[in-house]
């Protein structure tokens, strides 16, 4: 094994507690409980329409964050706070390889979380539909969204103990005011991963539902990914600069 | 003599007028490690001062009182913290720059620095498979047995006394077999037994040419396993040399020492009558002790507990009291 592979697990397991897996792991399977109990007898547009709903409401823009932002905050933050940094930062390891194996270390331990989510709102929607992009392109969305959030609040918990509360305070307020007001669209991560679900999901889903949730915006996941790609490079640029520049005290 | 008290803080020689490293004490013959007129600032607190030394192979002591700037010196030096003022280096590079640096260097930090839900073996390899180690179970059972903690490797951290977490931390900076290993109090929690193998383990390192750098407040414990002794007091270079010298330049000045044992009375009596007392005051079963040699305090107390039937339990020289040692070593008699 070599030297980040070893960070992402020891981190990855260090972040994901059984209290925190079973929780986390709970809140993430909701939204998909909740498109199962509420389409039964529901028809095919209308089982669109919720899946649209609960993803762009619910999934995406909460569940996914809150979760992204516990474990993302923790990963730098809980070992420089419990002393376990300087055990990391007196290897023969560049700062950034340091950086970039904990930004993976927190995509992989809350996509672990968030993907269990998506697969089973995405498994039941495309069962029901029957089509599986409305799996794939939830997974994609998650995934893009999950990386975004990770790569914003892993290096702010270095930096602050309140990390997760600014990131609470993000995600209700800050997106919220963001999907209100047009031209703010473009500092919401969440957006980000929604226009990734639109631009890869099937036509089924429903263009009104969308609208109600996030407003209007453009539909790509390729440019969502290069969007996502650009904040984790510049996440591992800054934390590494931020490991290289400050004192581990 | 070779201890080296240097001038009043005002008086803080530039570098310049350092003599070369043969006529001062502060710099080792052939340094590895080496301090430049450190200084590091927290706001406005000056957790150490000017402070310019350096290590070479063996064991150095760096000696000092809790709040000497010891830890903050040890870690500047680690590359943990920037220099406010001056520069380090180690082994020729500036650790805060060439990270390759610590393929040679291992550092014990004071805290805690463990992965409660790891085991010891766990803790070990992981270190050893960030030090680029192909084989890093096996260097990690090398480094477990060098510390003796084989048998106890495979529980979780979280269940270990503080002994052996510190016998662990131990392992995980030996591992990759440094050339230069830092050691922040690592005999804190420790029982004797665990001290004497883990003084065993600095000692074989030490022989083997490797540096060994050891912080204590404890000057007995630095005694055992130094013979070249650097000490601090808030945050400058009090003194540094031989430790023989400055032990016995600490001898002939007053000293205090905690004493606990039960019946506590007559010991006090037999002790004002001792030459080397100066005072005793009794607190409940405590005696605090004045001394002018603390050497024949040593062998007093002992003796006399044994003849008077007296049960002893503790004997400490206080804190307070190495901290005024340091001072007076400062300001020269």
């Amino acid at each position: 094994m070599n030297a980040p592979t070893a960070i992402v697990r020891v981190t990855s397991r260090n972040v994901l507690g059984l209290r925190r897996l079973m929780g986390f792991g709970l809140l993430s399977l909701v939204p998909g409980v909740i498109f199962i109990l509420a389409t039964r007898s529901d028809t095919d547009f209308g089982k669109a329409e919720t899946f649209t709903a609960i993803s762009l409401a619910v999934f995406l823009p909460i569940v996914v964050p809150i979760i992204t932002v516990v474990i993302s905050s923790s990963v730098l933050g809980s070992e420089r706070r419990g002393d376990t940094l300087s055990f990391l930062m007196l290897r023969p390891l560049s700062r950034y390889s340091i950086a970039a194996a904990k930004l993976a270390s927190a995509i992989v331990a809350s996509f672990a979380i968030t993907a269990a989510g998506a697969l089973l709102l995405g498994f039941f929607a495309s069962l029901a539909l029957n089509d599986f992009g409305y799996l794939s392109s939830l997974l994609v969305a998650t995934l893009i969204t999950t990386a975004g959030y990770a790569a914003v609040f892993m290096p702010l918990g270095y930096l602050t103990e309140r990390a997760t509360l600014i990131g609470f305070i993000y995600i209700f307020v800050w997106e919220r005011v963001a999907t209100a007001v047009e031209g703010l669209a473009g500092t919401s991560l969440f957006h980000i991963g929604a226009t990734a679900l639109v631009g890869l999901g099937p036509a089924g889903l429903d263009i009104n539902t969308i609208e109600d949730n996030i407003g209007s915006l453009t539909p790509g996941a390729g440019g969502a990914a290069v969007k996502m790609l650009v904040v984790a490079g510049i996440s591992i640029l800054f934390t590494g600069w931020l490991l290289r520049t400050r004192d581990l005290t | 003599m070779t201890v080296a008290p240097p001038p009043p803080p005002d008086a803080q020689p530039a570098i310049t007028d350092i003599p070369p490293p043969a006529a001062n004490p502060a710099y080792a013959a052939n340094p590895t490690i080496a301090a430049d007129s450190v200084s590091k600032f927290f706001g406005q607190k000056v957790a150490v001062s000017s402070v310019s030394v350096s290590f070479g192979p063996g064991i150095t002591g760096l000696l000092g009182p809790n709040g000497a700037g010891k830890t903050t010196l040890l870690r500047v030096m680690a590359g943990l913290l920037v220099p406010s003022e001056g520069s380090v280096t180690v082994l020729g590079r500036n650790p805060r720059k060439d990270h390759a640096v610590y393929r040679d260097v291992g550092l014990v930090p004071e805290e805690s620095s463990l992965y409660p839900t790891m085991t010891g073996r766990e803790y070990v390899e992981y270190a050893a498979i960030l030090a680029g180690f192909s084989k890093p179970r096996l260097a990690a059972s090398r480094a477990l047995q060098e510390v003796s903690l084989e048998e106890d490797a495979d529980r979780s951290l979280g269940g270990y006394s503080k002994g052996m977490r510190q016998r662990a931390k131990v392992a995980a900076a030996l591992v990759h077999e440094p050339t230069v290993l830092i050691l922040d109090e690592p005999l804190n929690g420790t029982d004797p037994v665990q001290r004497a193998h883990l003084i065993a383990a600095f000692r074989r390192l030490a022989d083997t040419g490797h540096t060994v750098i050891v912080s204590s407040h404890v000057l007995q414990e630095v005694e055992r396993m130094a013979t070249r002794v650097v000490a601090m007091v808030d945050g400058r270079l009090a003194a540094a040399g031989d430790i023989h010298a400055i032990r016995s330049a600490m001898t002939d000045i007053p000293y205090r020492v905690t004493v606990s044992a039960d019946p506590v009375r007559p010991l006090a009596r037999e002790l004002m009558a001792e030459a080397s007392v100066d005072g005793v005051s009794i607190d409940g079963t405590t005696l605090s002790i004045q001394t002018n040699d603390l050497r024949a305090l040593g062998s007093a107390v002992p003796a006399l507990s044994h003849k008077l039937g007296v049960r002893l339990t503790a004997f400490n020289p206080d804190d307070e009291s190495l901290e005024s040692v340091f001072r007076y070593l400062v300001k020269g008699k």
